[in-house]
């Protein structure tokens, strides 16, 4: 068990997402950076859809009430165990009472926003409709539906002496598989129903110029700001299901990219749609940082998607052989 | 399996490659197996019973640890995301503290302080690609 001794608002209980609930109105919710929260639950022998928790504002502090067996991925907070340095998207193993602190995300190679916090087994919180997400529109899943608080208390699936090698890292998937343009974190997008419905200009501007991660972004959705984008008439539309990723124009032409706490509809023009392996990364974009929009088809969409595949299954063979080696000495 | 199947089947893969040269080194062990009369560039008869099991690390000083390879891998000194080095020489590290990287394709295995200590120096450098028990660091009191 671990108690959260921070009152920074907005950490969550977060899995992989509340997948094939659209048509009912249930929006996904899920990590900001899937990546990451899979990766910290490889590294730790865990169900890659584990639950663990997703900690957007620093610093943060929990302590552990028993043993357990722990990973952090995603943003480097500079973490410490008491007073233990420790490195970013490794396995460690806390001994009752020993106090996890994240400082606040660091420069260094990657500047990311959230970091996720992976226990022995995942976090145990019930499954509401296929997930342990927290969804907070709902207020349903996770830890009551609601973010954590000061004195929150959260159990591990299996805690107790680690029973995997621990002090085992991974190299980031931001370094492994990374995308840039002009020093500024790149995503792929493909164009969306309404794409031609803006003037040659500004279609061209979404490809060529940066956009600003405002302070108006969050877990529902980013909104951008840059050049404003103009229809070439306006586009009046009912609304119509949208899913996480999708880049709607509202009528002041800055972009609003919707996020995994998206509502299932919407009814702004779309100019385009995040593909989804690339959505970690403007997941773990900070407000005030710039990002690029590259031009994608439909195939590379999906050869993307294989490779962040590949980089976790690489991942797994490798940690899988280490662990066994270790078993066989 | 007993050892000597084991070795049977090592040398039945290795005959399937086009490795010349087989090494394999733990705590206790050192196996060598030379494919097709290569050579190992050896000039000194490793059957002369003088079992070169590791580096003989120069007896540490009192007081100092040398501290060994866990795994094969290449040495990193600092983290990829991070721009310092992790144990620098006259750092002061914890119980447990990360103090080299071996990196094995994406995989980071940490090699960590056995005690509280100071570094005195860093015996491998930085990309070397080195075997279990390969001594990387030194600590002192």
């Amino acid at each position: 068990m671990i108690e959260i001794l921070s009152s920074s608002a907005l950490a969550t209980v977060q899995d992989l997402g509340r997948e094939g609930g659209l048509r009912w109105g249930v929006g996904t919710s899920g990590a900001m950076d899937p990546l990451a929260l899979a990766a910290g639950n490889l590294l730790l022998g865990n169900e890659e859809s584990a639950a663990a928790i997703e900690i957007p504002v620093f610093p943060f502090r929990v302590r552990f009430a028993e043993d357990c067996a722990f990973a952090v991925a995603g943003a480097d907070c500079a973490a410490t165990l008491d007073t233990r340095p420790l490195m970013p998207w490794s396995t460690y193993e806390a001994r009752a009472g020993q106090v996890l602190s994240l400082g606040v995300p660091q420069g260094g190679a990657w500047r990311a926003a959230r970091a996720y916090l992976c226990l022995a087994g995942g976090v145990d919180v019930p499954v509401v409709l296929n997930s342990r997400s927290t969804q907070l529109r709902g207020a349903f899943g996770g830890l009551d539906g609601r973010a954590l608080r000061k004195g929150d208390t959260l159990r591990a699936g299996t805690p107790g002496r680690a029973t995997r090698a621990t002090g085992i890292g991974l190299v980031p998937p931001a370094l492994v598989l990374p995308l840039q343009r002009d020093g500024c974190a790149a995503m792929r997008v493909l164009p969306a129903a309404e794409y031609e419905g803006y003037t040659a200009a500004s279609r061209e501007a979404f490809w060529s110029t940066p956009w600003k991660v405002t302070p108006q972004s969050d877990r529902y959705g980013y909104r951008l700001a840059g050049v404003a984008l103009e229809p070439i008439a306006a586009m009046e539309m009912r609304s119509h299901g949208i899913v996480p990723g999708v880049i709607q124009v509202p009528p002041g032409g800055q972009p609003i990219v919707q996020m995994r706490d998206a509502q299932p509809s919407g009814g702004y023009p779309k100019l385009g749609t995040v593909i989804e392996a690339d959505l970690w990364r403007l997941g773990q974009a900070p407000i005030g940082s710039q990002v690029r929009f590259i031009r994608a088809t439909w195939d590379e969409a999906v050869a993307a998607l294989a490779e962040v595949r590949a980089w976790l299954d690489e991942s797994g063979r490798l940690l899988d052989l280490h662990q066994g080696l270790r078993q066989a000495s | 399996m007993d050892a000597l199947e084991r070795f049977r089947q090592l040398a039945a893969w290795l005959a399937e490659t086009d490795i010349a040269l087989l090494e394999l080194r733990g705590p206790q062990f050192l196996l060598r197996l030379l494919r097709d009369g290569a050579t190992d560039g050896r000039t000194d008869g490793w059957t002369d019973g003088s079992t070169d099991l590791e580096p003989a690390p120069a007896q540490p000083q009192p007081g100092t640890t040398i501290v060994a390879a866990s795994t094969v891998g290449i040495v990193r000194h600092r983290h990829p995301l991070r721009d310092g080095p992790l144990a620098p020489p006259g750092a002061r590290v914890e119980r447990g503290q990360a103090l080299v990287l071996l990196q094995i394709g994406q995989l980071l295995v940490q090699v960590s302080a056995p005690r509280d200590a100071t570094v005195a120096g860093l015996l491998g450098q930085d990309g070397d690609a080195v075997g279990y028990g390969a001594p990387l660091i030194e600590l002192r009191d």
